[in-house]
Order: structure tokens, then sequence, then C-alpha cells
């Protein structure tokens, strides 16, 4: 049996196992942001017990709606910097490089850019910015695949030919390119899951779609020690979401004929 | 060696002078920010004396400094020190079972959120070392020096789980390439001793994937560190984070946000400084572009 099958099966069965007992028992949540002071969650009383009651479909819908919006504006970034890179000549080469570089060390950074979204409401601009949080290390991973499969001759003898940019992506890389790179589409899905839940179980940001998983997990801190499946059943369907995506890339690979090993 | 510091010492110079134009010119913007009549070179001196953090509450820098510093290096210790003979482990024996169970670790590592991590930690230890979490500042005179270390210590186990991961896939992948299928049967028949081999050719080839690796644990570990100081109640910087993005002030969060960007640059310039430096004397180093 193929373990990356079974690593499948598994892991769609802990989501499931995961979600189960939040599906019998609504969990309690509103709107009213909880104070993390020490000693809160400690207490084991249910503070909000009148509050609305969150829906579990509702939150993995959009959690999973929310990381596929930003995957795949993550996954377009990368496309276009890794062509940038590889079509331009050397100075546009090293000024992408360097933003590239740069973006990764300034990750912490685009807390404020989310923050200020938030603050302002604008829902566009929490999934821009969290797909800039996301987008240097896909990018630098789908870059190396690339620059393996495409030498850059190849760019040079289309560029030769009198292609333009627009037609060397669309007639020449794109077809060659979709292959190759789109596994890294589902790991930009993964970053951008665990990144988006980290955001919403802290309740700093709420995401233009409305509640998601890591929304339940801040929801649930409350009563940790009483009801701890109301912080880990969430967890796990994330955990789980992410492995079976992260199983699934082999599989993509073998079906799309990918030469080489996902690195 | 000088070319090769004033080389990389201009790069961090020019990303820094950017980040902190960024950063200025979004604070300008911001309805938040205080001090408007500082002057762009005013407000470097600012940033960096952190005379411009002023949310209520937060942690004095120092104290801040001293929590995320001692649990970040905890949790390189324990990601170099479990991934870097976990990789060597997967990349050397080629059993299937252990690259199933290798693989299978490596893949629920990378998938797990470190927050959930933090609060299956923080769940099962409440019983026992309550003292850990929560009210009780390791810091203040007459604490026992057991908090601190304790605190530190729990926050360093969710961060080094994905560093363990990461750090095992490249580890691995690199003593994989080095020797391809195939390559030790013919060593063997050579008489060639395998273990000098594998010695020489893995002291040489692990250090490119190791070093590559740091920046950007670093910056992972900063980035979760928001999430898990916060779950644990630890006075660190990513709680100062934390607390400054709560009440919306932007000020304070910037220049936490270019404290930790900053550090960041510098690791990212020493890794490559080191990088290069070993390169010029190890040619056979792989990696190095």
């Amino acid at each position: 049996m193929n373990p990356w099958l079974f690593a499948l099966w598994l892991s769609t069965l802990l989501t499931v196992i995961g979600l189960e007992p939040l599906r019998a028992e609504t969990v309690p949540g509103g709107d009213k942001p909880i104070s993390l002071s020490p000693g809160l969650p400690m207490t084991g009383e249910p503070t909000r017990a009148s509050d609305p009651v969150l829906s579990v479909r509702e939150a993995a819908a959009n959690s999973i709606l929310t990381s596929l919006a930003v995957a795949v504006l993550t996954y377009s970034l990368s496309l276009a910097h890794a062509f940038g890179v590889l079509y331009f000549g050397p100075w546009t080469r090293r000024i992408l490089q360097f933003t590239l570089r740069t973006l990764l060390c300034v990750s912490p950074m685009v807390l404020l850019l989310v923050i200020h979204a938030a603050q302002n409401d604008i829902g566009l601009l929490i999934v821009f910015s969290m797909a800039i949080a996301v987008y240097p290390l896909t990018a630098g991973l789908l870059l190396n695949r690339i620059h393996d499969a495409a030498p850059d001759f190849h760019f040079l003898q289309a560029k030769i030919l009198g292609h333009g940019p627009i037609g060397v992506f669309f007639d020449y890389a794109w077809p060659r390119f979709l292959p190759l790179t789109l596994p890294f589409f589902f790991l930009g899905f993964i970053h951008s899951l665990l990144v988006e839940s980290m955001f919403s179980s802290l309740g700093l940001v709420s995401f233009p779609l409305g509640d998601t998983w890591g929304s339940l997990i801040h929801h649930g801190l409350d009563e940790l020690l009483d009801r701890p499946w109301a912080v880990f059943a969430p967890g796990l369907a994330i955990l789980g979401t992410a492995f079976a995506t992260y199983a699934c890339i082999p599989l993509f690979e073998k079906l799309l004929s990918v030469p080489t090993k996902l690195t | 060696m000088i070319r090769l510091l004033t080389k990389h010492l201009l790069l961090a110079t020019g990303r820094l002078l950017l980040l902190c134009v960024t950063i200025f010119l979004i604070l300008r913007s911001a309805e938040t920010y205080y001090e408007r009549d500082l002057s762009f070179v005013e407000f470097i001196g600012a940033v960096f004396s952190g005379r411009l953090v002023r949310a209520p509450g937060l942690p004095p820098l120092a104290t801040a400094f001293l929590y995320s510093q001692t649990t970040i290096v905890l949790a390189l210790v324990l990601s170099y020190g479990f991934g870097g003979p976990l990789g060597i482990i997967l990349g050397r024996y080629r059993m299937i079972w252990a690259q199933i169970l290798g693989h299978l670790f490596i893949s629920v590592a990378l998938a797990t959120p470190a927050f959930l991590v933090a609060y299956a930690v923080l769940y099962v230890s409440i019983a026992d070392w309550g003292i850990f979490i929560g009210g009780e500042s390791a810091l203040a005179p007459g604490a026992s020096p057991r908090t601190f270390a304790g605190q530190c210590l729990l926050l360093a186990i969710p961060l080094s789980f994905p560093g363990i991961a990461l750090i095992a896939r490249q580890v691995s992948q690199t003593v994989f390439n080095a020797f391809p299928e195939g390559s030790l049967t013919a060593f063997r028949s050579l008489g060639i001793p395998q273990r000098l081999l594998f010695d020489r050719v893995i002291a040489s080839a692990i250090w490119s994937p190791l070093l590559r690796t740091l920046p950007f644990l670093l910056s992972l570990f900063l980035s979760v560190l928001i999430v898990t100081e916060t779950a644990f109640f630890v006075p660190g910087f990513g709680y100062s984070i934390f607390k400054a993005a709560q009440q919306s002030d932007l000020q304070s969060l910037a220049v936490l946000s270019l404290w930790s960007s900053t550090a960041l640059l510098l690791a990212n310039s020493f890794v490559d400084i080191l990088e290069e430096w070993l390169h010029s004397r190890n040619p056979s180093i792989s990696g190095t572009k």
C-alpha cells in the first residue's frame, strides 16, 4: 500500500474524529474579545454561555477558502517572481533576488500590515499581506525547482527568436512550468492555513469570510481545562488538513509525471 | 575577507535603510503615530534606543529580550541537536520502514501548528508545573532560576518541532544527493572504507543546509513566539508584539517589528559571510551559489 495514501486516509480520519465532538456539542462563542490575562483559562467557568453559537462547518469552509485565496495569490506572485528572475537581465534579477531575501527577513513585520488592514477592515489587504508573508518561502523553493528544470538558455533562445515577455510566458513558460510548480500551490496552501490559524487563534484578526478554525480555538481557550476538545478538535482539523495536503503533493507529482522529487 | 565583509555590510545597510524608510512612511500615515515632529534621522535614533515603544503594560525591553533570546537559543539547540542526526540517519540508512517513519514524522511536524503543541504542553503541564505559567515573574527578586529556565524550555519545545523537521529534511536530502542509489554498493566493491567516506563527505556537505536553514528558522521562531509567549503569558518579545497589536499601537508595533527584522537581517548576513568564507576555504562544499 502506498504510504502516502495511508497517511492521507489517516489524516482525513483524524480530521473527522477531531470535528465530531464539536458537531455533537456546538461551541459557544461571540464577538466579545477574550483578555488573555494570567489565570483566566484555569478558572474553568464558562464566561459566554449566552453568546451566539459558532458553526463548525462554516468555520471549516472559511478556513479552507481563505487559505485557498491566499495560496492562489502566493502562487501567482511566486510564479511571476521566478519568471522575472529567469527572463530579465542581470540587474532585474539582482533586484528581484534582493527583494526576496529582504522579504524573508521581515516576516514578523508583515504582522504590522495585517493588523493595519484589520483595523481598517480591508479584507483584500489582509489576504494580500498574508500572501506577502508566505510568498518568500514558496518563491524561493519554486525558483530552485524551475532553475533546475529549465535552464537560462531556453529563455535566451526564446528571446533571440523575438518573443516578448508575455509571449514567452504564455507560449513557452506556462505550459512547462505548470506541472513543475503546481505542487508549490499546495505547499503555499499549507503555509497559508498555518499562518491564518495563527492569526485568528490569537483573536487579533477577523477574516473577511468570517470565523475560522483559529477563531474556534480562540473562543475555546476560556475552557481549556474543562472542555479541552474545544481547542484541540479544531487544532486537529487544521493538522489533518495540512497533513493530508502535504501527503497529496507526491501523488500530484506522480500524476503530473514530474521528473524529480519535491525538495 | 575584508572585501567579503564590506560587501555584506553594504548589502545589510541597504536593506535596513529600505526597511526603516518603509516603516517611517507607514507610520507617518497612521493615526496612532505620536512623534510626528521627528525627522527621519531622529526617528532612527529613537527606534534603536527603544524610546518609541509606548504601549502601556508592555514588559521592559531588556526582560523581553532576555526571555526571547534564551528561548530561541534553546529551540535552535533542540532543532539542530535532533534534526541533524535524524537527517543523517534518514540519508544514510535506507531501510523502507525507517524512511516511512522518518518522513511521517517530518510531514506531521511540518503540518502541526506550533500553537497547538503549545496548548497541549500547557494543558498537560498545568497540574504539576503550574508555577511556570502565568502570574509569577521568573525575574522577580527571590524567584527560583528553575522558573525562568522552565518557562523558556516550555516555549522552546513547540518552537523546535518544525525546526527539527526542516533540518532533518534538508540534511537527509543532502546526504542522499551525496550518495545516490547504488553508489554505496560500488564503494563497497572497490574496498573504500564506508565510515571514512561518510565522515568526510557528510562533514563537508551538511554545513551548507545547516547554515542555510538558520535565517529561515530564526524568522519562523520569531513569528511563532508571538503565539507561544501569549499562550504561556511569558513576558517576552513576542508577547510585547501581541500586546502592542491588541492595543492597536502601531508605533510600538512598528518599532518592535523593526528590531526583530534587524536581528534577522544581521543573522542573514552572518550566514552569508560564514558560507562564503567556508566555501573559499573548502570549494568542495556544495550548494553555494
